[in-house]
C-alpha cells in the first residue's frame, strides 16, 4: 500500500525527466536550424558584397533558405516551450499566440520565396531588395517571440 | 601670465566628436538601430584615423612623440618631481593612448561583426567566417564595457584635476587656450597642408573600408 504512491512518484519523476530531455533536444535542434538560417543568410550576403556576385551560388542558398523557412513552424511542437527549467530563448508567447506566430513565420516564408524566385531568375536588383525584407521578418518575429540576451 | 593656444582645433574637434559619437553609438546599438549605428561607426572611424594621423603630423602637443613618456618620467611626475608640461602630462598620455587604442580595437571588431541572423554585418564581415564574425560581435559587445570603464576613469581624473588640484584643464580643451608664463610656447600650430592631407587620407580610407575593402 505504501509502495504504490512511491512508484507513482518515481514514474512521474522519470516522465518529467524524459520530457525535460525531449524539450532540451527540441530546443537545441531548432537552435542548430536557426544558426543554419543565419549561416545561409551570411553566404548570400557575402556573395552580394562581391563586385560580381555569383547568382548560381545565391540561388542555391535561397532554395535552402526557403525550405528552412517552410519547415520553421514545425520546429516548435506543442510542449517544447520554456518549462521544467530548460534554458531557451524561445518565449512562451510562441505557444500562447499560435496565430500570431504562424503569421510571423509566414512573413519570413514570403520573403524567402521572393528571394528564391529573384535569384532563380538571375535578377540581382530583386535579390538585393529581398535581403532587407528577410531581415525585417527575422527582427519582427524575434521582437515578440525570442528572449533577448 | 598670458593666454596661449595649447590645443589646436583638430585636436579639440576630434575630442568633441568622440564625446558625442560614443554615447550615440551605444544608444543605437542598444535600440537595434543598426543602420544608424554603422553610419555613426564610419564617422568615428574617420575621426579616429584622422586623430592617429594627427598624432604624427599635427601640432606639437597633438603628437604622440611629444607626450608619450617612459615609466621613469611617469614615476617622476607622480612624485611631483617633474615640471608641469604644457600639453598632456605623462600619466594623462597613458589615458590618451589607452582610449585611442581601445577605440581602434572596438571599431575594428565592429567592422567584422554580424548580428545573430547573419543579415546585418560590418563591411568587412565577408572576409571572415560565420563563427569568427559571431565572435567579433561578442567581443565588440564585451569590449564596450571596458571602454566605458576607461571613459569613466578619464572623466573622474579630469574632475580631480579640475576641482581638487585646481588645475583648470577643461577650459583649454574647449577654447584651446591655457594660462602660461610669458615665455611659454603653446605648441598648437600645424600646417594647412598636413591638415588637408590628413582629412583626405582619413576620408579615403573610411570610404574604402565602407565598400568592403576591395583590392
Amino acid at each position: 500500500m505504501q509502495r504504490l504512491p512511491m512508484a507513482a512518484a518515481l514514474a512521474a519523476l522519470m516522465l518529467a525527466g524524459v520530457s525535460t530531455t525531449a524539450v532540451q533536444a527540441a530546443d537545441s535542434f531548432r537552435e542548430t536550424k536557426f544558426k543554419l538560417i543565419a549561416r545561409t543568410n551570411k553566404a548570400i550576403n557575402d556573395e552580394l558584397k562581391k563586385p560580381a556576385p555569383d547568382m548560381k551560388a545565391i540561388a542555391a542558398n535561397a532554395v535552402k533558405l526557403d525550405r528552412m523557412a517552410a519547415e520553421l513552424p514545425g520546429w516548435f511542437p506543442k510542449g517544447s516551450g520554456p518549462k521544467l527549467g530548460v534554458k531557451t530563448h524561445a518565449l512562451p508567447a510562441i505557444w500562447e499566440q499560435p496565430a500570431k506566430f504562424a503569421a510571423a513565420a509566414a512573413g519570413l516564408r514570403a520573403a524567402t520565396t521572393a528571394m528564391k524566385t529573384a535569384s532563380a531568375a538571375g535578377d540581382l536588383a530583386a535579390v538585393q531588395a529581398a535581403v532587407p525584407k528577410i531581415g525585417a521578418s527575422c527582427k519582427a518575429c524575434h521582437a515578440d517571440f525570442k528572449e533577448q540576451d | 601670465m598670458q593666454r596661449v593656444r595649447v590645443w589646436d582645433l583638430p585636436v579639440r574637434l576630434t575630442h568633441l566628436g568622440f564625446l558625442l559619437l560614443i554615447p550615440a553609438l551605444w544608444w543605437t546599438a542598444e535600440n537595434g538601430e543598426m543602420e544608424r549605428h554603422s553610419q555613426l561607426g564610419y564617422a568615428l572611424l574617420f575621426l579616429l584615423l584622422f586623430r592617429l594621423y594627427w598624432g604624427f603630423a599635427g601640432s606639437r602637443n597633438a603628437r604622440f612623440a611629444s607626450f608619450m613618456r617612459g615609466p621613469a618620467a611617469i614615476n617622476a611626475y607622480l612624485r611631483g618631481r617633474a615640471s608641469r608640461p604644457v600639453g598632456h602630462n605623462p600619466l594623462g598620455a597613458l589615458s590618451v593612448v589607452a582610449l585611442l587604442g581601445l577605440m581602434a580595437t572596438q571599431i575594428s571588431l565592429g567592422l567584422f561583426a554580424q548580428d545573430s541572423d547573419g543579415l546585418f554585418s560590418g563591411p568587412l564581415s565577408h572576409l571572415i567566417s560565420y563563427d569568427l564574425s559571431d565572435a567579433a560581435r561578442e567581443w565588440h559587445e564585451r569590449l564596450f564595457n571596458l571602454l566605458a570603464a576607461l571613459i569613466a576613469l578619464h572623466v573622474l581624473a579630469v574632475l580631480y584635476y579640475q576641482l581638487v588640484k585646481r588645475d583648470r584643464i577643461v577650459e583649454p580643451m574647449v577654447t584651446g587656450k591655457k594660462r602660461l608664463p610669458p615665455q611659454a610656447e603653446g605648441g598648437a600650430s600645424a600646417s594647412w597642408a598636413a591638415l588637408t592631407a590628413g582629412l583626405l587620407l582619413s576620408a579615403g580610407v573610411t570610404w574604402w573600408v565602407s565598400l568592403g575593402a576591395p583590392l
